[in-house]
């Protein structure tokens, strides 16, 4: 922007003073400096043209789509976490209702896979059971939701 | 009973997000103005209307007191001038510089005021756009989102600057070249007046013109990466067994429907802290420049061509002005409704 302000001064300043002076002056002085002005005027903008470097607002827009591509990151994690918040809970609602059928009291923590954040690994059952009950659970996560037997932690609590 | 459970689980988890994103409250007296997003368009605007009509009586004061000398000044220029061609000179001069010295005081303030609003609605687009950019990406509207910040940041930093850093220097010279032509008849001068404005209004209407342009090819290239994004997504979640399926899908289907609320309600608002930003300068500028242009019309019958022509130009610095504190106002405006949709235009 510097180099549009800088042209667009010495342009309007040459003209001024070349206008001014012309005015003052008799028709044949006026005429030259008439003359002489319009040359300031090309060259200003001819000096003006030539130091125009397009790697400076190639530059900016480069950052420009550094910032996009961060701020759209960080929608993309914020809504991430939340549906992995949500698919955590709920599959762990799922659980503890299909226990309760069973008539137990559990409470069931489901961790998500770091990679995509949405499939479940592994979790963490904790309450009290008879052995029955806990092979008809183990066996109904592990079919419905996808979790084998060594990857559910069952921690007796009284 | 299980359905209900399951939404009000969902329903709880819906509130989530809407702690983590929130529309940045705009400066200054603009910040009281804003109605909340809650109000239609139509009733936030009235609001806003109504707020902001009542406090221009001193504006109006003050342009019809410019007006009213510039108007007197020319009166009298075209009876004192008479057919003595000397006495008529020296009258056009007097009048000239009487028209310059009324019109150059107000045209002082109303330019630094066409500045600071530049200035505000800049810082105000810098700290909206990320937000509406987090919020748009987090609807799903990844590559959207990002090639409408790019396009928006740029267009907003280039024309903020270009309208602080050089235009307001610019409109001074301008001015003094109007001044001079006017004084001296100078042909030169009026030449390079005539280039300088006819540059200025194409600065503005082609940069508006590329701006639009980038945005509805964005629209078509961006929307389709982001609809086939949005399949395979599906497609891998329909992969999944049943159970973790239905909820992945039953997740998704809520953070999306929560981070669109978020979205609106930030847009919504961001659209109202511009127009509270923009609205006041723009009827204070409006105001001089439609007092000043139908003055210029009535000095146009029976003054001399260059106190004419002076009025005209003195109007035509406003319209510059109005014209590049709009473009940056259009451009934020635009990219908040092409942030709503969720996509560009």
């Amino acid at each position: 922007m510097k180099f549009l302000g800088q042209l667009l001064v010495t342009v309007s300043g040459v003209s001024i003073l070349g206008g001014i002076g012309a005015s003052l002056t008799g028709s044949r002085t006026a005429k030259r400096i008439r003359v002489i002005t319009g040359l300031f005027i090309l060259l200003a903008v001819l000096e003006a043209v030539s130091s125009v470097s397009p790697g400076d607002y190639l530059g900016d827009f480069e950052r420009f789509t550094l910032d996009a591509e961060h701020y759209a990151d960080q929608g993309r994690a914020l809504s991430e976490t939340e549906r992995a918040a949500i698919i955590s809970r709920s599959l762990g609602a799922y659980i503890e209702t299909g226990a309760a059928d069973y008539g137990l009291r559990l409470e069931a923590k489901v961790d998500l896979s770091d990679e995509d954040r949405c499939s479940p690994v592994s979790v963490t059952l904790t309450g009290e059971w008879t052995a029955e009950q806990k092979e008809k659970i183990t066996a109904d996560i592990a079919r419905e939701i996808g979790i084998p037997k060594e990857r559910q932690q069952w921690i007796f609590r009284k | 009973m299980k359905k209900s459970i399951w939404l009000f689980l969902i329903f709880i988890f819906l509130v989530i997000p809407a702690s983590a994103l929130e529309a940045p409250v705009p400066p200054g007296e603009a910040a009281a103005i804003a109605p909340p997003p809650t109000l239609s368009f139509g009733q936030g605007l009235q609001k806003m209307l109504r707020a902001i009509i009542p406090t221009m009586r001193p504006d109006v004061a003050e342009a019809i007191g410019v007006c009213t000398v510039i108007f007197a000044s020319a009166v009298l220029v075209s009876l004192v001038g008479g057919d003595v061609q000397r006495l008529s000179d020296a009258s056009a001069l007097c009048g000239i510089g009487c028209i310059s010295t009324a019109f150059l005081s107000s045209a002082h303030s109303l330019i630094l005021l066409g500045a600071s609003t530049a200035r505000e609605l800049q810082e105000y687009g810098k700290l909206l756009l990320p937000v509406m950019t987090t919020a748009l990406a987090a609807t799903g509207h990844m590559t959207t989102s990002a090639a409408l910040y790019a396009a928006t940041a740029m267009f907003n930093t280039a024309i903020g600057g270009f309208l602080i850093s050089t235009m307001i220097p610019m409109l001074y010279f301008y001015l003094a070249v109007c001044v001079s032509a006017a004084l001296t008849g100078e042909k030169i001068l009026k030449a390079v007046k005539k280039e300088f404005k006819a540059f200025l209004t194409w600065s503005i209407k082609t940069v508006l013109t590329v701006f639009t342009a980038y945005l509805g090819i964005t629209g078509v290239v961006s929307g389709t990466t982001d609809a086939a994004a949005l399949k395979a997504t599906k497609t891998a979640i329909s992969a999944f067994v049943p159970v973790v399926g239905g909820v992945l899908s039953d997740a998704s289907e809520s953070v999306l429907v929560s981070a669109t609320l978020i979205k609106n309600s930030v847009g919504i608002y961001g659209i109202y802290a511009i127009l509270a930003i923009f609205l006041k300068p723009f009827f204070r500028i409006c105001l001089h420049y439609l007092l000043l242009r139908i003055c210029a019309a009535v000095c146009a019958m029976f003054t001399s061509e260059a106190i004419g022509e002076l009025v005209e130009d003195f109007s035509s610095v406003l319209a510059i002005l109005l014209g590049l504190t709009g473009a940056l106002c259009i451009i934020l405006f635009i990219s908040c409704v092409c942030f709503l949709r969720g996509s560009g235009l």
